[in-house]
């Protein structure tokens, strides 16, 4: 049995654990559920010992764990798939699922081939159809996922740690995942499985721990207790879970054109098609990794595309997103990290951002008035912060995303691309974010949304495209439901093919 | 312990306060100085530390900007620009302050082509910037030795002469000279477009791509300005000594990447400035200044050099603990 | 848009390794060397170019192992530096033995990088800036050790070095060595662990990876190569000098740049640099046989050295794949 005791984190001022206590018991799956930033991820991460607690300690079979020290983590059978992966992308595969526990042959040489068959072997488990030997930077996301995920499995843990692992999988693979946990639970093993998704949730797990900004609310019993419930511990508060498109109803009012694109075609692009209006919500659906990321990165010139494209005031493709941004089209990316954010500078030169992005270099940037409307920008998408300077490195996930969309909305767009608005934010921002995303299309903005989640594109959408093999296959209107959309996604699978969607996922 | 982390905290974290402890230590420097030779810290002397200053300041300036700009950005070809300046002034004005426009013209021009070349290989062809410009500069020097033959000839004008060791009102112009390019730098960084970009872009380019910055012009451009801030210090090095030979430039390599990371820029882009490297400029041109009144030799110099500014970084660019 | 693998995929990898670019740079030079050079070949000629070359080999080794572990290292020029006045005034002012002059110049050189190791992976302060201020600080003790350039090493240890030995050139068989000491390392945990360290550190940590030690030893690494290419560089100078070893550090990047290891850590291979050090030694050979009128050497080499790193920069660029920052 794993006890964990009070398990206390501080960063700084911060305090993003406060005293949590559980049990991990062997032979059940326990669920850990939570609002983003109610400590979840910082849990985990002192579990495998990437995280040094400030108080608190883990006992392992009755014994103390040494905090702080991965090695040590590993060496008393606990093994943890991280959120964000633990892979090194210019390693190879087989040598990533052994990295660190690599067996040595005479005289202290790693011993390759005994690598190889221990990842092969692996690999097969979880059906991976991958060579041992390509580099992990090289593989597609849910791939890079289920590889974190073997890196776990590969270790025959006693404690087993899924962190969000499932949001990147597809259903198959989630299929897959979930006989193999079940097979180490009946083994004797006791896992930890993080999610936001409660049917998965409520498939596979025992009991749910639930936390809320850094402390424990609860721990219950799955079989007694309805999702209602532990959405409300989750929150705190009560909650309407009604979708947002009523607000402005459903009539789309037929405005003038914001963008419209022509057979765009690249390597991942088959000759795409579509017309977004003013005032009009598009979204891109469809099974995972058909081409909806490449299809925004082409309409804003970030790759490299063929094809034709219009917006007010310029005709033909962009050469690149700056270009694009000269004639108001902006775009979210769904890498808020990588590609969203500049951490280490003050909310207010983000949002500030927006403005002058596409201004002369020499011209001035900072004026009085535009200081006011920044302010006023934080106040109306309501930003957690205690200071407009403050680095928003230190924002929770939700926060950062609104700081990305007061920059947009500070440049005044004609037409906004978002990819996955809502990755990785709590339930509440996720309803604030849909909200604005009407009240932007109420103004006069044009947007493209693509996103995983059929639920959300019902949610705010007013049409639907759903894209299959770099092509948009099926066009939804009216009223939208999410399980028709998802039913679209894999019946464009099937009429394109001829086959499944499980053929295709099973070869890669 | 409580103390002491916090302390820490405040030393790893902000820039500004790193600036103050620049600021400390030269002067601390500067007292020592004072206690072992009066002469030190007359009036005269530190005017003169001030000017030999200038010289540093402005060949880091184009060097904090490079920096600032992020993408492990670093410019070692400054040296050989400043080289290739001083021999270009100096041989096309050939003593003559009619010809010392022209010869202006054409030394900025060069600067900035050079350091069009440097970033459009780091941008386009990216060649990491550190042995982008180290290739450039041996392709520099190629161009001295190619032009001068191995023997730079001409001098300065006597208007170049006079703004590199004249003074007016007992200030030397070099300090003046300064003091109006830091002025210059300060505003552009801290109200025009160009400058509030470059903080964000060196912060994290891939953003500030996908936010619309136009990110080649801007990257590419600050290696242009290096280039021309090289080729100033080039001319103004030119008045200073009068004459000029070869690889006079290379002596302000390394000093001024240190004078940018004593100052407080991040070598990782995105925070800093350039008052820091003014200071920075200030605290290496005095402790080279009171290791020479020290009497001690160049090898000692060197050793203490290297133990100062180990000390002060270890000071300021403590990385945080995994953990 | 969909991942397809194929077996002939092994070979394509082969061909598309970064290590290629800096053999194929090297095979190039070496054709125009031929060119120009027709003694090229002749076994003393060889063995004069390898002499020449030893040293910058082994620097090279060396720095890979610290930008493979994600760092980098500015005093190996220092340590050359070090190394060879130690060992020189030794000999000749102290009248020590050279073998024992060797080991304690060697040992000195480890030392340096053992400071180094210490100071970036435990205190925590950037590579660059540490070894940028010990190359200033070892500069200044080896000016403090020989102030001027002089002494003499024994006459049959130079002599050796510029000698065969079975019919091979003595400096081969010095690379040889240096390369196979390499390979005791990289096939080790140690030796995969700086590359995992180099591409992912918090990765490594996360999956119980030394992190730290790996660090200090990437670094102790670096300097022992660096002092043993001091050690070849004074048998091939046979005397000593305050600043030997200036080149180095900088020719030594554009050495690992060339050879195809990414700066950032995490993925190169030694033998690339290996082909990217011989290319620098070939360039400097071809300029001076082809009659290039000797003001020009320096510009033709730089031009050829540059358009030798762009090129590295745009097949890399191209091979897109490893460029995440763009990713899908």
């Amino acid at each position: 049995m794993l006890t964990i005791e009070g398990l206390r984190k501080e960063y700084g001022a911060v305090v993003a654990l406060q005293g949590a206590s559980l049990s991990l018991v062997p032979g059940t799956i326990h669920a850990l559920l939570g609002a983003n930033g109610s400590g979840k991820s910082t849990l985990v991460k002192m579990l495998g010992g990437v995280v040094r607690p400030t108080e608190g300690m883990i006992w392992v079979d009755e014994q103390r764990l040494e905090t702080g020290s991965p090695a040590h983590a590993i060496h008393q059978g606990i093994a943890v798939s991280y959120q964000e992966t633990s892979l090194v992308p210019s390693m190879s595969v087989a040598d990533n699922l052994l990295l660190g526990i690599e067996p040595t042959g005479k005289a202290g040489y790693v011993a390759r081939r005994a690598i190889r068959e221990r990842a092969a072997e692996i690999l097969d488990q979880l059906e991976l159809n991958i060579p041992p030997d390509v580099p992990v930077a090289e593989l597609p996301t849910n791939a890079q996922h289920l590889l974190e995920i073997g890196k776990a499995l590969v270790k025959r843990p006693k404690y087993l740690v899924l962190d969000e692992a499932t949001a990147a999988l597809r259903r198959e693979e989630v299929k897959r995942l979930f006989s193999i946990v079940c097979g180490l639970r009946d083994e004797g093993a006791a896992i930890l499985f993080v999610s936001h998704r409660f049917d998965e949730v409520y498939a596979i797990c025992d009991r749910a721990t639930v936390l809320r900004n850094g402390a424990v609310v609860g721990t219950r019993s799955l079989s007694k207790t309805s999702r209602e419930e532990l959405i409300q511990d989750m929150i705190g508060q009560r909650i309407s879970l009604e979708p947002v498109r009523q607000e402005t109803g459903n009539s789309i009012k037929k405005q003038s054109l914001r963008l419209k694109a022509r057979s765009l075609t690249n390597s991942e692009l088959g000759g795409v098609d579509l017309e977004v209006s003013a005032g009009e919500i598009v979204g891109i659906g469809g099974l995972q990794g058909q081409g909806q990321t490449a299809l925004l990165r082409a309409l804003i010139g970030a790759i490299l595309v063929r094809g034709d494209l219009e917006t007010e005031g310029h005709r033909g493709l962009f050469r690149n997103p700056s270009h694009a941004a000269e004639s108001g089209v902006r775009f979210i990316s769904g890498d808020r990290g990588r590609e969203g954010v500049f951490g280490q500078r003050s909310i207010y030169e983000n949002i500030m951002i927006g403005r002058i992005a596409t201004s002369p270099l020499w011209q001035r940037a900072w004026q009085r008035g535009k200081n006011r409307a920044v302010r006023d920008l934080v106040e109306q998408l309501k930003i957690v912060h205690h200071s407009l300077t403050q680095e928003v490195r230190g924002l929770s996930g939700g926060n950062q995303q609104k700081v990305l969309f007061a920059r947009t909305l500070a440049s005044r767009p004609n037409v906004v691309i978002l990819d996955d608005p809502t990755k990785g934010v709590d339930v509440s921002t996720r309803m604030e974010i849909h909200r604005l995303l009407r009240s932007m299309a109420g103004a006069g903005v044009g947007l493209l949304i693509a996103s995983s989640d059929d639920e959300e594109l019902a949610g705010v959408c007013d049409r639907v495209l759903i894209m299959y093999e770099g092509r948009i296959v099926r066009e939804l209107t009216g009223d939208l439901q999410p399980s028709h959309i998802t039913k679209a996604s894999i019946e464009g699978a099937q009429s394109e093919k001829g086959k499944g969607a499980e053929t295709r996922a099973d070869s890669l | 312990m409580a103390f002491t982390e916090r302390v820490k905290q405040r030393l790893g974290q902000s820039s500004r306060n790193s600036l103050g402890i620049a600021v400390g230590v030269a002067v601390l420097l500067t007292a020592v100085g004072g206690a072992f030779n009066r002469g030190f810290v007359s009036p005269s002397n530190l005017l003169n530390l001030l000017a030999i200053s200038s010289l540093l300041g402005l060949a880091a300036a184009g060097q904090t900007l490079v920096v600032l700009s992020g993408g492990e950005g670093i410019d070692l070809s400054i040296g050989a620009v400043i080289s290739l300046s001083a021999v270009l002034t100096s041989q096309i004005s050939n003593g003559q302050n009619g010809l010392l426009l022209p010869a202006v013209v054409v030394t900025l021009v060069v600067g900035v082509l050079l350091g069009l070349v440097n970033g459009l290989g780091i941008y386009l062809a990216q060649v990491p910037p550190l042995i982008m410009t180290l290739g450039m500069s041996s392709v520099i020097e190629g161009i001295v030795l190619v032009y001068t033959q191995g023997q730079p000839k001409g001098q300065a004008p006597p208007f170049l002469a006079a703004l590199g060791t004249g003074q007016v009102l007992g200030i030397p112009w070099l300090i003046i000279v300064w003091a109006m390019f830091t002025l210059i730098i300060w505003y552009v960084l801290k109200y025009l477009v160009y400058g509030r970009l470059l903080f964000l872009v060196g912060d994290n380019r891939s953003a500030g791509r996908m936010s619309g910055v136009p990110v080649a012009k801007l990257v590419v451009g600050t290696y242009a300005l290096s280039g021309f801030f090289s080729a100033c210090t080039g001319i103004l090095f030119l008045g200073y000594t009068n004459t000029t030979y070869l690889n006079i430039g290379d002596v302000y390599i390394l000093p001024s990447v240190a004078a940018v990371v004593v100052g407080g820029t991040a070598l990782s882009g995105g925070r800093g400035g350039y008052i820091g490297t003014v200071v920075g400029a200030i605290l290496l041109t005095v402790l080279d200044s009171l290791l020479t009144t020290l009497h001690m030799g160049e090898a000692t110099r060197g050793i203490i050099n290297g133990v100062v500014l180990l000390v002060l970084l270890s000071i300021y660019t403590r990385q945080p603990k995994d953990a | 848009m969909r991942t397809r693998f194929s077996s002939n995929q092994t070979a394509t990898r082969i061909f598309r390794s970064p290590a290629m670019i800096g053999w194929v740079l090297f095979l190039l030079g070496l054709v125009a060397n031929a060119i120009v050079q027709p003694t090229l070949f002749k076994l003393s000629v060889i063995n004069s170019n390898l002499g020449l070359a030893a040293p910058l080999v082994m620097v090279a080794i060396g720095q890979t192992a610290a930008v493979l572990a994600g760092g980098i290292d500015l005093s190996v020029g220092a340590i050359v530096t070090l190394t060879n006045v130690l060992v020189v005034s030794l000999c000749s002012f102290h009248h020590t033995g050279f073998w024992l002059a060797a080991i304690l110049g060697v040992a000195a050189g480890i030392a340096v990088g053992v400071v180094n190791g210490f100071i970036i992976s435990i205190v925590r302060i950037p590579a660059l800036l540490v070894t940028f201020a010990m190359m200033s600080i070892i500069n200044g003790v080896a000016l403090a050790i020989l102030p001027q350039p002089g002494g003499q090493i024994p006459a049959d240890i130079y002599q050796i070095y510029g000698n065969t030995v079975a019919g091979l050139p003595f400096p081969l068989l010095l690379i040889i060595v240096g390369v196979l000491l390499w390979v005791v390392f990289r096939y080790r945990k140690i030796g995969r662990y700086l590359i995992a360290v180099g591409g992912a550190a918090g990765s490594s940590r996360a999956n119980g990876i030394p992190v730290t030690k790996v660090r200090f030893q990437s670094y102790v690494l670096s300097a022992m190569f660096a002092s043993l290419a001091g050690l070849f560089l004074t048998a091939e100078v046979s005397s000593g000098d305050p600043l030997i070893g200036a080149s180095y550090a900088l020719n030594s990047l554009a050495a690992v740049v060339l050879g195809g290891t990414a700066l950032a850590g995490g993925r190169g291979s030694v033998s690339g640099s290996v082909g990217g050090a011989l290319f620098l030694i070939l360039v400097q050979n071809i300029v001076y046989f082809a009659n290039v009128p000797s003001y020009y050497q320096t510009l033709v080499s730089g031009l050829i050295v540059v358009m030798g790193l762009a090129t590295t920069g745009v097949l890399y660029a191209r091979s897109g794949k490893w460029r995440l920052t763009n990713g899908r």
